[in-house]
């Protein structure tokens, strides 16, 4: 809870983490949007949106790939400033937040270093999830029994949630240590109880987003313009809730 | 004279003039079948023959230069033929040949062994391309002397089939084996017009004579079979037991042994129902049997009979040998139910159920050449699928926030298909490009003849099937036998868009190009060459709206058509136009602004090719399905962000 309650008293690093996020949502919606009406709101689909919009809007022209190729660049680069942005918010998260442009220069001198780290942790954290999956698919392929695939997807996203966990708490340590050494460090260290904090507040962080999206897919399956917003600020609150909660975790850490 | 004596002969023979009787042992470990069958076969045709054509579908497994490996690059729907293994392969090998009890081993070729066998004129000039030489699909008994009209003859083959790892309708996984064209079938002898014997064929499907058939099946005890026919006796020897089936009036048998089938039962009217399904699937069987009773109840509503067979087996194969799914055969059909995991929502699984249940009427019943004319199998059929599943569920995919039906996905599939050709084809004429063959012969005929249904309106389009089914059942119907059953009951345009639709590439779009709503700007200027007076007051009471409608016949059928404007304050007003002149401009006035033109608001025609040229929407509502599509994009991005960062 102490982790908790400082993490909230540092809210603007979460905000910091939220807002990259809105900005990505914006990114996204905006051209996707303009782009459904410029191609389709003075149609018959503009009236009567049936399924026919999916393969005589966004079957036309290659529109698709154009959007599947900016949504996953865009991602790409997100990605990439998020490791920038850990630098300063694990700098921040260790002293206090001395404000964004210094954030900023911490974030830039810590960079490569963060980058090095994502990766070599990302690896065989990649590798071990993948073993995993081609074992339980390969129980499943070989049972006559059906539900066989469902369980066997089960155990290994379980599993894979385990080794997250593990590697993420050393990435942190990691992180804290590099930060403090000023220079690329790892960390395999492993403290009982405080791992334990960590994976709890790590797993109620995913949970909350998760409960959050579900009531969000609820509210926009719905006709009505008043639930669309109302579906868009429920998802906004679980990925603010997600950022507080792996913040607590790793300030757990520092 | 001669044909009363045909005749005179023809009404002295048995019930079915063939007969089957096929006794085989199944071992498991080498993936094999092997026995005796002996076909009785009687030439009911006033043409003699000197040959015996047999099919031997299994040899399209045996390697991958099979017309059928070549034609389809030894994939089918997605599953891929096991070419690492030898194991993988398959094939039917005759043994031994009697004729008539005297040994004929010498007469049999497989046609690949047989010099010149475009001469034998069983399968058409242009059915196989030069790069591909004959394959062992079709093996030829030449007789010492010819079989005339009336005779019988009486073949005794020892063969051993050896099931492919299944990929394409038929085969083995490990102990799992779903039996199709398994064993050697007489071909169709059509009289002058010689043998109908086609290879096996990439896209092409099945053509024999109704037959009576026994089975006798060896298997091992623990095994759990299913089959075309009755089971009549059951005995068990050692660790095996042989299950004999008995059935008249079916053109094909198969069966499907495994040693972890799970059975649920059930009824429809007077047929037993069983539902072969793997461990796991418990949870399915619910709906499963919904679909499959989905099924009789509409295609008895279509065809105007019942199934008239006592029992009907559907096999939900495992998800590991999902290539032996959605496949048809008479009284036993396998469906695909691919995870546990689909929704109820998601009615795919039973969409494949109440199609493969309704071939047992369009193939099974009504046996058309599907070689030849697949679009009288999989098209009716095709729509008789919507058909029955609008009756019983209206929706395929039936989600609060998309909705689609069979007439939707099938006019999705043929409004995508640019390609040259059209659905009257044998099924290896048609381009290998752009999906040609399903779209023509599933999609097209699907759209088509609901946009008939429509037009002739329901009571008159239903007479068209109680009629064709009443007259063709059990026969070999011709598409020229349907066509002249549509003329006989609807009539000449009927039969012509039917034709068309056939025959050419002719389509219906209809569009609104133009929507306008202006308000009535005030009389200016002179009246009579003198000023006019204006009474602003009365004036701003009568002041409305001055409306424009465009509407276009892009498509080739010049039928009449309805346009609808609807109005801000919700009132709606209709129009009708009969098509002809390529376009037409609607003028009218309204107090109330029009908010959107809609040619054929009632959509009549289903087949129409595109959706989004038949309105133009003057006034987009803003909290649209669009702007939550878009949202529902972006904010799924976002979530995937942000777990994916999960140790970021
Ligand atoms: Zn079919």
């Amino acid at each position: 809870m102490k982790a908790l309650k400082s993490v909230i008293r540092q809210h603007k690093l979460v905000t910091i983490l939220y807002l990259q996020e809105l900005a990505l949502f914006l990114i996204i919606f905006i051209p996707l949007a303009s782009w459904f009406h410029a191609a389709a709101s003075r149609t018959y689909f503009g009236t009567f949106f049936t399924v026919d919009f999916f393969p005589e809007i966004l079957g036309k022209g290659g529109g698709v790939v154009v959007a599947t190729t900016f949504i996953l660049l865009t991602l790409l680069f997100f990605f990439l400033f998020r490791i920038f942005l850990m630098g300063g918010i694990f700098d921040s998260l260790m002293g206090k937040y001395n404000g964004f442009p210094h954030l900023l220069k911490e974030s830039a001198k810590h960079f490569y270093r963060f980058l090095l780290l994502f990766i070599a942790y990302s690896i065989p954290l990649l590798i071990l999830t993948g073993l995993t999956a081609k074992l339980t698919g390969s129980i499943a392929h070989n049972s006559p029994n059906q539900a066989m695939p469902v369980i066997m997807m089960i155990v290994s996203r379980c599993i894979a949630i385990i080794f997250s966990i593990f590697f993420s708490y050393w990435h942190t340590g990691a992180r804290f240590k590099t930060i403090l050494e000023h220079k690329t460090r790892f960390s395999f260290a492993m403290k009982g109880k405080q791992f334990l904090g960590f994976a709890a507040y790590q797993l109620i962080s995913v949970l909350f987003l998760l409960l959050f999206a579900w009531l969000s897919v609820k509210c926009l399956t719905h006709p009505g313009t008043g639930l669309m917003i109302a579906g868009f600020l429920v998802m906004q609150i679980g990925l603010y809730g997600r950022n507080l909660f792996k913040l607590a975790s790793y300030k757990l850490l520092s | 004279m001669k044909k009363l004596l045909l005749f005179l002969l023809l009404a002295s023979l048995p019930a079915m003039a063939l007969d089957y009787g096929i006794s085989v042992k199944l071992n498991p470990k080498g993936k094999t079948i092997s026995g005796t069958e002996t076909i009785v076969w009687q030439n009911t045709t006033d043409t003699a023959t000197d040959i015996l054509p047999l099919h031997l579908y299994m040899n399209a497994f045996s390697n991958n230069r099979s017309i059928f490996a070549v034609e389809s690059g030894g994939k089918h729907r997605g599953n891929r033929m096991d070419v690492k293994e030898t194991k993988g392969f398959g094939y039917c090998k005759i043994i031994k040949v009697l004729v008539n009890g005297e040994n004929a081993m010498d007469k049999f070729r497989y046609i690949s062994d047989v010099p010149d066998p475009e001469s034998l004129g069983v399968f058409w000039k242009d059915e196989i391309s030069k790069r591909i030489r004959p394959d062992k699909t079709i093996g030829i008994i030449r007789l010492s002397k010819p079989l005339e009209p009336g005779e019988t003859v009486t073949l005794t083959i020892t063969f051993e089939t050896k099931f492919p790892r299944v990929f394409a309708r038929t085969g083995y996984w490990k102990t799992f084996f779903m039996g199709g064209q398994w064993f050697p079938k007489i071909a169709v002898f059509q009289g002058k017009k010689g043998w109908n014997c086609h290879f096996f064929h990439y896209r092409s499907e099945f053509f024999a004579d109704f037959a009576h058939y026994t089975v006798a099946l060896t298997v091992p005890q623990n095994y759990v079979v299913g089959a075309t026919g009755y089971l009549k006796t059951e005995t068990k020897q050692g660790n095996t037991k042989t299950l004999t089936f008995s059935v008249d009036n079916v053109h094909d048998f198969a069966w499907t042994a495994w040693d972890h089938w799970k059975v649920a039962t059930d009824n429809w009217k007077h047929v037993k129902l069983f539902l072969l399904y793997p461990p796991g699937h418990e949870g399915t069987v619910h709906r499963q049997l919904e679909a499959l009773k989905a099924a009789f109840s509409g295609y008895a509503e279509l065809c105007g009979e019942d199934y008239p067979y006592k029992k009907f087996t559907l096999v939900d194969p495992p998800a590991q040998a999902s290539g032996a799914g959605g496949m048809e055969y008479p009284m036993l059909v396998t469906g695909m139910f691919p995870s546990i995991l689909i929704p109820s929502e998601v009615r795919m699984p039973e969409m494949v159920i109440v199609h493969e249940f309704g071939h047992n009427y369009f193939y099974g019943m009504l046996a058309s050449n599907e070689f030849e004319d697949a679009w009288m199998d999989e098209g009716m059929n095709s729509f008789g699928t919507a058909y029955a599943m609008d009756r019983h569920y209206k929706y395929d995919v039936d989600f609060p926030f998309l909705k689609m039906d069979g007439f939707d996905e099938a006019r999705m599939g043929y409004g995508a298909y640019k390609g040259p050709d059209f659905p009257g084809k044998a099924a290896w004429e048609f381009s290998p490009a752009g999906n040609g063959y399903s779209n023509l012969s599933y999609n097209k005929p699907t759209i088509y003849l609901r946009t008939l249904e429509n037009m002739l309106g329901k009571e008159k389009f239903l007479q068209i099937f109680h009629t064709y089914f009443t007259e063709y059942k059990f026969k070999h119907p011709t598409p020229q036998d349907f066509l002249t059953v549509v003329k006989e009951t609807a009539g000449d345009r009927a039969e012509d868009f039917v034709r068309r639709m056939l025959y050419t590439r002719d389509k219906i779009d209809f569009a609104v190009t133009e929507a306008t709503s202006r308000k009535t700007p005030p009389f200016l200027g002179l009246k009579d060459f003198k000023p006019i007076h204006h009474d602003r007051e009365k004036e701003k009471i009568k002041t409305g709206y001055q409306n424009t409608i465009i509407v276009e016949n892009r498509g080739d059928f010049q039928y009449p058509v309805s346009v609808e404007a609807r109005f801000k304050n919700g009132s709606k007003k209709m129009f009708t136009w009969d098509g002809k002149g390529g376009w037409h401009r609607f003028e009218f006035n309204s107090t109330s602004p029009m908010t959107v033109a809609i040619v054929d608001p009632n959509r009549i025609y289903a087949c129409d090719i595109s959706l989004k040229n038949n309105a133009v929407t003057l006034d987009p509502r803003t909290g649209s399905s669009m702007n939550k599509l878009a949202l529902f994009i972006s904010q799924l991005v976002q979530m995937v962000f942000n777990i994916s960062s999960l140790s970021i």
